[in-house]
């Protein structure tokens, strides 16, 4: 079977090489991998771009844990706009056509006569559409981690988990094209219902994400003004004496504060299990950006902005906001943020593959069992 | 695929496709196998007629894995039908077969023998080999899209020998293919009998089939109507036709095996059944007797055509049998 699955992947090489799509694919990648990882240096007086001057930075030059914060958070986003939504668009696109035309009528007759079995066939053919993915995303990432290595000295070996969790990605949405090719040999409704229900997962998780977050940084605010309140209370019985005017008006004013808090959570909460459990049995694409940025330590963008100092400026905190308050808020913006970041890998990756596993598992079925 | 064991027949030695009431109904209506019995000889050319839908392409594609049988016993290459390892020893040409575009004529060969186990060093033989027999030889590093479709048609032939199969089953292998390249298939069809190779003709070239076919069967409407050599199928329609000047003598009437057709010009054909010349003898001797004038007396025997359009009539309606036209009174299955 090894001769077999061998002629198959290079007969997928041979044809991914055919399309335009491939190469134009490849060649993006390529280009915005230069374009990011190549045009921002640093030196000991600061950064600069390309072969314009030196920008003096104290904070921003070489060696320094910003700059190192920096290359990584553009690596961040190169992965997020770049590798899981523009390339694997593109993929989806160029790869839609290999299965129907894999079994479009003259063709699998052939095939389907030669000694190997109908399930072996259709999974290496699948595995031969993955190679597109594979192949950009080696790419990329072969010059990301080329260029940041020998440009800025900073190597980051867990860049090269990038390219099988890509992939994975990538096989969670194709395993849906396969399922779709097996039922119709139709590369347009392969296509569209592919990217029509990536669509549906990205929303599906966007709101449970959302439900997340906004949950999340309620309850650091409550817990916040229950720790405040507790605080005045337990100084006021330290000191046995009772609570001062001014303490009551305060616990009284966090109180409600803390209600209001709590009442959207209340609304909330019936939504959030439900959405919580469809989540849970679709492939999470999203995830896939979010376990990158953690193996390779990358921050997020509101994880960057917050430790850059932005929100520190009076200037963005509106009027109606103490400098207390705001702090409050940004800090429960973070907690929010690490609510959805903080992805369990084991269940995230096990419940997404499951889910392709299914999927690919009924397209199986449906090619063992169909005439052609 | 149905799973059957080899002793299905008793006879897989004698016969390289032994098949027994096959039959496939498509979504449960339409019938389009309804019980084959067929048999092919090893080491013979067998062609399959039979007008458009009487189910000839989908029983080949049962003996190849590609349709799954309604139902089926029998044997291919003394293998129950489904047997996948057996496939390595059978080459498949489909009709209207599609080949990669994107390779070139010799990677399509070294691909598909690949994916038929051959092993590397006899594919890259072999692609050579019946590159140069197809006439492609020039051809062999130019990708197939820029194939016309007669060179497709050869590509496809020397795909289905790649493996150095011992059956091949060619389904249409000269549709599109000109004169000179019909003759060649031909050619190479006969040189894999001479190598005792059993080849399984799917045509509706009845000319063709004709001069390379030990056997045939003619399938309507998804059943075996005829089967055997042409002898044996035209062994009823063998005459002598004795053509006289004048009218029938009366005595024409006396032998029951003789028979008398009125011709234009005054003339008459005095048709004797059977294959052996020694009964026309004595006829010939009382016309002459008689003073009759012989103008023609020639053995006539029906050819494939002939036989053919007789199996596919329906002999009570005198209408041809079309897909899922019934004979008059014969019940809906």
């Amino acid at each position: 079977m090894m001769l077999q699955a061998w002629a198959i992947l290079v007969d997928s090489v041979r044809e991914l090489r055919s399309r335009s799509l491939f190469w134009i694919s490849l060649i993006l990648s390529a280009v915005v991998s230069l374009a990011l990882f190549a045009v921002l240096s640093f030196n000991e007086d600061g950064w600069r771009l390309l072969w314009f001057r030196t920008n003096e930075s104290a904070m921003l030059c070489e060696g320094s844990p910003e700059a190192r914060r920096l290359v990584m958070l553009m690596f961040s986003l190169f992965v997020y706009w770049w590798l899981s939504w523009g390339a694997i668009i593109l993929a989806i696109v160029s790869t839609s056509s290999i299965l129907p035309g894999f079994m479009a009528g003259g063709a699998i007759e052939i095939t389907l006569a030669k000694p190997m079995r109908r399930i072996w066939l259709f999974l290496f053919k699948v595995a031969g559409a993955l190679l597109f993915a594979f192949a950009q995303t080696l790419l990329a990432v072969v010059i990301a981690y080329l260029l940041l290595g020998f440009k800025e000295n900073i190597w980051v070996h867990a860049m090269w988990w990038t390219i099988p969790l890509i992939v994975i990605q990538f096989m969670y949405l194709y395993s849906i094209a396969a399922l779709v090719a097996a039922v119709s040999r139709s590369t347009l409704a392969s296509l569209l219902l592919t990217l029509l229900c990536w669509g549906l997962f990205s929303l599906i998780q966007f709101v449970s994400n959302q439900l997340d977050k906004s949950a999340a940084q309620s309850e650091w605010l409550i817990q916040l003004y229950d720790q405040q309140i507790q605080e005045i209370r337990s100084a006021a019985e330290t000191q046995h004496r009772a609570l001062t005017i001014s303490e009551s008006s305060r616990i009284a004013s966090m109180q409600a504060q803390r209600d209001e808090i709590a009442e959207p959570i209340k609304f909330i909460d019936p939504y959030r299990k439900p959405v919580n459990i469809v989540e849970l049995c679709i492939p999470k694409t999203g995830d896939i950006q979010r376990v990158i940025a953690d193996i390779t330590g990358a921050p997020t963008l509101s994880e960057a902005l917050m430790g850059s100092g932005a929100f520190d400026s009076e200037g963005i905190r509106p009027v109606e906001f103490s400098e207390q308050d705001w702090t409050n808020v940004q800090q429960a913006s973070l907690a929010g943020d690490r609510a959805v970041r903080e992805v369990n890998r084991l269940q995230s990756l096990g419940t997404s593959l499951a889910f392709s596993f299914v999927v690919l598992g009924a397209a199986v079925f449906i090619f063992q069992r169909r005439d052609f | 695929m149905p799973k059957k064991e080899d002793a299905v027949t008793g006879s897989n030695g004698q016969f390289a496709i032994d098949l027994h009431d096959v039959r496939k109904t498509y979504r449960g209506k339409v019938h389009a196998l309804r019980g084959i019995e067929m048999q092919v000889h090893r080491g013979e050319i067998f062609g399959l007629l039979g007008p458009n839908g009487a189910g000839k392409s989908t029983l080949v594609k049962i003996m190849m894995t590609v349709v799954r049988p309604t139902g089926a016993s029998g044997t291919v290459l003394g293998k129950p039908i489904g047997h996948t390892r057996t496939l390595a020893h059978i080459g498949y040409l489909p009709e209207h077969h599609r080949l990669p575009r994107y390779l070139t004529g010799r990677q399509v060969l070294e691909f598909y023998a690949a994916l038929a186990k051959a092993p590397r060093r006899d594919r890259k033989r072999r692609a050579g080999e019946l590159l140069d027999t197809v006439g492609l030889a020039d051809w062999a590093q130019k990708k197939t899209a820029t194939y016309s479709k007669g060179m497709l048609q050869r590509l496809g032939v020397a795909q289905a020998l790649m493996n150095d199969p011992d059956l091949i089953l060619l389904d249409e292998p000269t549709d599109g293919v000109d004169p000179v390249g019909r003759r060649d298939i031909r050619d190479i069809l006969l040189r894999l009998k001479d190598r005792r190779k059993t080849v399984f003709l799917n045509s509706h070239l009845l000319s063709e089939l004709e001069m390379v076919c030990d056997r045939v069967a003619i399938l309507v409407q998804g059943r075996v109507a005829q089967q055997g050599t042409l002898d044996e199928l035209t062994a009823d329609s063998q005459r002598y036709e004795i053509v006289i000047a004048g009218e029938a003598p009366e005595w024409v009437g006396e032998i029951e095996a003789l028979h008398a057709e009125p011709l234009a010009n005054d003339r008459s054909m005095l048709i004797m059944k059977g294959e052996d010349p020694e009964p026309v003898q004595p006829i010939i001797a009382r016309l002459r007797a008689a003073q009759h004038t012989i103008i023609s007396v020639r053995p006539v025997r029906e050819t494939l055509e002939d036989l053919f359009m007789r199996a596919v009539q329906d002999p009570k309606a005198g209408r041809m049998l079309t897909p899922g036209a019934r004979q008059q009174g014969e019940k809906q299955p």
